[in-house]
């Protein structure tokens, strides 16, 4: 057989750059980065971010073939930029927004399981009462699972 | 150098449902572009456990080997350490065949039917050697067995591999290995994920009056999902659930075909999103988006600009020039 292999959409080949630069030869302050192995996932956030840059005056990515895991995000700013700065700031961007993004998620998501586990640990508690019976098992099992 | 301005933004979250394995949550003040990456991720791209090779050591069973091994590979396996590990190609104290706990886990089944009934071979009969990796199912019974509110266990068999009859016997070893969805669907720990723009729904009460009660009814039906409800009391139109809303525009089709455009609008509020995770129980759901945004963090770190890359040269020429 001779398909591709599978890892070959992920595993950057050695000695290939991730992120490769090539300025404009005819516009200034205009470039094209090749980002190898990377697809919509970053190429979309990129760009969407870029846009918000208003020193930005193009930002576009394309994903020229399905089988070259590659795509190509072109930059174009104004004078008061320049690609490499709009990318790097743009990444920076993400990079915080994402952090954000986990953090609060991470917060409102312990609320609510601290809150189910309150319910369950008193339901358990009224069991054990109701029974009377000494149990290991719900004491080491709640312990078991509040570390995780 | 030029003073850098931030364009961040500052997504806010509220979860709606948390259960171990599915959450409802809502994002906002962010574009459909983090979405659509956030799904993307946790589809394809967040590492989980699943059994990668098999060594068959006797097969008498009904099934050849490679049925057996692509079943195997298809059960989930607790990942709560995959983020963690290592990739085996990436692992630098093995060479990948199992006998490294950085990046792999083994398992051994052995099984032979001596009855005359048929005996079903289980993932509850796959032993591991790491306490913390098994098939989930198995997991959850254990839990289970302690806990009447966790998953639904009904099932008590385990997922079914294989039959054997009187004499067959299956004994194999088993190697699990980390691995993304993009390698191979086993290693995706996500069932569904999926979001939608909430929608925004406006009546136009003034034209709503102009209706009969027999066409509001009319109108309210032409939906094919409730949206829409009749108040009992004052008979008036009111919005009973704006997320069963499906785009679909028939109510918008149906007030124009009734001679009254403008009765409705509705529009997708642009920076507004719904989403629903359901786990295949590899992780919990709600780790299965922490994960998701830290693999997607990782991902973008990978492809910053190095220093000797970034062109400092041009950079310092536009500031000293004009800029």
């Amino acid at each position: 057989m001779n398909a591709p292999d599978r890892y070959e959409r992920f595993v950057v080949p050695e000695g290939t750059k991730k992120v490769s630069y090539e300025r404009d030869t005819k516009i200034v302050n205009a470039a094209s980065f090749t980002i190898e192995r990377e697809d919509h996932t970053i190429g979309n956030i990129l760009r969407m971010q870029l846009h918000r840059d208003p020193n930005v005056l193009f930002a576009g990515y394309k994903l020229p073939h399905p089988l070259q895991y590659k795509i190509v995000v072109r930059i174009h700013t104004t004078s008061q930029s320049s690609p490499t700065q709009a990318y790097s700031q743009a990444i920076e961007d993400l990079d915080k927004e994402l952090l954000h993004l986990k953090k609060a998620f991470e917060h409102s998501s312990l609320l609510c399981y601290n809150a189910w586990h309150l319910m369950q640990a008193q339901m358990i508690g009224c069991l054990l009462m109701m029974n009377n019976r000494s149990s290991n098992s719900f004491p080491l099992y709640f312990y078991f699972k509040d570390i995780q | 150098m030029a003073e850098r301005v931030s364009y961040q933004r500052f997504p806010k979250v509220r979860i709606r449902e948390l259960k171990d394995d599915y959450v409802k949550f809502e994002l906002r003040e962010t574009d459909a572009s983090i979405a659509n990456a956030l799904r993307r991720v946790m589809l394809a791209e967040v590492p989980t456990l699943a059994i990668d090779l098999v060594e068959i050591e006797v097969n008498s069973s009904v099934l050849n080997d490679e049925f057996i091994a692509h079943r195997l590979g298809l059960i989930p396996l607790t990942s709560d350490d995959a983020m963690g590990m290592r990739f085996s190609r990436d692992c630098d104290s093995c060479d990948g065949d199992g006998q490294c706990d950085y990046c792999s886990v083994e398992f051994h089944l052995n099984v032979r039917c001596d009855s005359d009934q048929t005996l079903d071979v289980t993932s509850a009969d796959l032993r591991s050697t790491s306490p913390t990796v098994c098939p989930v199912d198995v997991a959850h019974r254990v839990l289970a067995s302690a806990d009447p509110n966790s998953f639904d266990s009904s099932d008590q068999r385990g997922i079914l591999i294989v039959k054997l009859r009187r004499g067959q016997e299956l004994r194999l070893r088993a190697i699990a290995r980390k691995g993304i969805g993009k390698d191979h669907a086993k290693w995706s720990p996500a069932a569904t994920v999926t979001f939608l723009y909430e929608p925004q729904i406006h009546i136009n009460e003034e034209l709503m009056e102009t209706l009969t009660l027999e066409e509001k009814r009319g109108w309210v039906e032409s939906s094919p999902t409730r949206v829409f409800g009749m108040d009992p009391n004052t008979q008036q139109v009111v919005v009973v659930d704006p997320e069963a809303y499906t785009y679909d525009e028939e109510v918008i089709k149906k007030a124009e075909a009734m001679g009254k455009p403008g009765l409705v609008e509705i529009y997708p509020k642009e920076d507004s999103f719904i989403f629903t995770v359901e786990s295949t129980g590899a992780i919990r759901a709600s780790q299965l988006v922490i994960n998701a945004l830290e693999v997607l963090r990782q991902k973008l770190d990978a492809v910053r600009l190095q220093e000797d890359e970034s062109d400092f040269g041009e950079l310092s020429a536009h500031l000293h020039g004009g800029g």
